[in-house]
């Protein structure tokens, strides 16, 4: 009552003081699909607009569950967070690093894309989204439907006017 | 029970499924011919892929890509010269090469792709008597949202004295004189021609030299419209005739040696000169007598109501 009368005669609300000192040390406990419990910084986690809004709405106090991403995805996405949290990282190390952390195959990737979307991070989906990208360059239609499991709706005339005004692109 | 929605998943991310938004994402990141061949997979797809969002979103990417990512989106191609019209062309066009203007022009129109049409704009100062130049090899060069011309006002005794740069604002449909470089003519100028060097506007004087047969001097105004802002980059010499085709984006210049009259090398040489370090290296790779332009990929459509202005 003592302090809090103190503070309040400055102008500073205790609340308030109390709120940003905790803020700044703050460990947040996220859950992932599979139970575990990942403790990482707050700084690192916020780099997930899905956690701001969590923790700026003041919902980051007890554990955050995560039920879409699975421990193995979230282990590899708080690094990628962790990485991107040091500004001082000169852009070299960090490119060496994100192409060495994005060197992985389909199935991990497309965990990764799953968990940056849902975790809102935008940086690691759109390194992701290249990715696959890169992968998916020279790639049929037919395999482009295979991959991303999309229903050909043309029938097969409309098909063929399609592909008769765009020659040039399928030219080797 | 358990196995089978096991499998199920299992099957499901064999085949990625992931939202659409997510495939779009990644679609915007593909070279055009790739896109391209994607407009036959589905319907809603090839919506998808014509609409302005994803022009204007690939384009982005395309432009923010890593300059370390292997380079195939960017080229430096070159066209072999087509014979020069033989009529006089006094239409101006604001979104493609332009062709010289050897007659006055009496009136001036510009062709916008949107409307498919010619439409005249006016000049706010008397175009009565001026010439606007050939710039030899070199296109056009867009600088700040400007088309640049030498121009000439035949009327004056003094031809040399009465040279300007014509600048048309392809936006404000506008045309504006700069003027050129403090000192950078003399008695030894035979010509000047105008260039785009990384994003800035260079002005190029081939002029007699002393010790060998002919020189290139380089000025780049660093800033836009500041005439005290011309700065002279550096001065070649050369024994043969030779010409400047281009800047190249990273500000090399390619020059064309015209070395078919000298007895020991009967034929056209290219020279790719590295402005900083002087370094040259001679491209073989080049066998005609050519132009350049930029170019850069991108689904951004030409035609009509659909053209999306940037």
């Amino acid at each position: 009552a003592i302090q809090s009368s103190r503070f309040s005669c400055v102008g500073f609300p205790l609340a308030y003081i109390f709120l940003a000192c905790k803020k700044k040390s703050m460990a947040l406990k996220l859950k992932s699909s599979d139970n575990k419990i990942f403790e990482v910084e707050e700084l690192v986690a916020v780099q997930s607009e899905t956690i701001k809004s969590l923790v700026e709405d003041g919902c980051a106090n007890n554990v955050i569950p995560l039920p879409n991403v699975d421990s193995k995805t979230l282990e590899l996405v708080l690094d990628w967070c962790k990485n991107h949290v040091d500004v001082k990282l000169d852009e070299e190390k960090l490119k060496e690093y994100e192409d060495k952390f994005i060197e992985v195959d389909l199935a991990v990737l497309y965990d990764l894309l799953m968990a940056a979307n849902y975790l809102n991070i935008k940086d690691l989906l759109n390194r992701a989204s290249q990715k696959v990208a890169d992968m998916l360059k020279g790639k049929k239609p037919e395999q482009i439907r295979e991959t991303f499991n999309i229903v050909n709706d043309f029938s097969p005339e409309e098909e063929e006017e399609i592909r008769k005004e765009n020659l040039w692109a399928f030219e080797e | 029970m358990p196995q089978t929605r096991e499998a199920t998943i299992l099957r499901h991310r064999n085949k990625y499924h992931l939202p659409y938004d997510i495939v779009l994402n990644i679609l915007t990141r593909l070279p055009v011919k790739s896109v391209m061949r994607l407009r036959c997979v589905s319907k809603s797809l090839d919506s998808s892929i014509t609409s302005p969002h994803f022009i204007s979103t690939h384009l982005n990417n395309i432009n923010n890509k890593d300059d370390d990512d292997d380079d195939d989106h960017r080229y430096l191609i070159h066209m072999p010269v087509s014979p020069p019209p033989t009529r006089s062309i006094n239409r101006i066009s604001s979104t493609s090469w332009l062709p010289t203007l050897p007659l006055p022009p009496s009136e001036i129109e510009v062709y916008t792709l949107s409307s498919d049409s010619w439409r005249r704009v006016g000049i706010d100062f008397t175009t009565n008597g001026v010439f606007f130049n050939n710039n030899n090899l070199l296109t056009t060069p867009l600088v700040s949202g400007a088309l640049h011309w030498m121009a000439v006002k035949s009327e004056e005794e003094e031809i040399r004295n009465c040279e300007m740069i014509v600048s048309f604002d392809v936006n404000s449909e506008e045309f504006r004189k700069l003027a050129q470089p403090h000192g950078s003519i003399d008695d030894n100028t035979i010509c000047r021609c105008l260039a785009s060097f990384k994003g800035k506007l260079a002005f190029i004087t081939y002029g007699h030299s002393e010790q060998l047969g002919l020189q290139h001097s380089i000025w780049v105004m660093r800033e836009y419209g500041v005439v005290e802002s011309w700065n002279k980059l550096f001065v070649l010499a050369f024994e043969t005739p030779s010409y400047c085709i281009a800047f190249t984006e990273y500000g090399s210049l390619l020059i064309f040696m015209d070395s078919r009259s000298s007895v020991e090398n009967d034929k056209f040489q290219f020279l790719l000169i590295d402005t900083e370090t002087r370094q040259e290296k001679r491209d073989p790779d080049i066998q005609y007598l050519s132009t350049v332009a930029a170019f850069m990929e991108s689904l951004v459509l030409l035609d009509g109501a659909n053209v999306v202005s940037y």
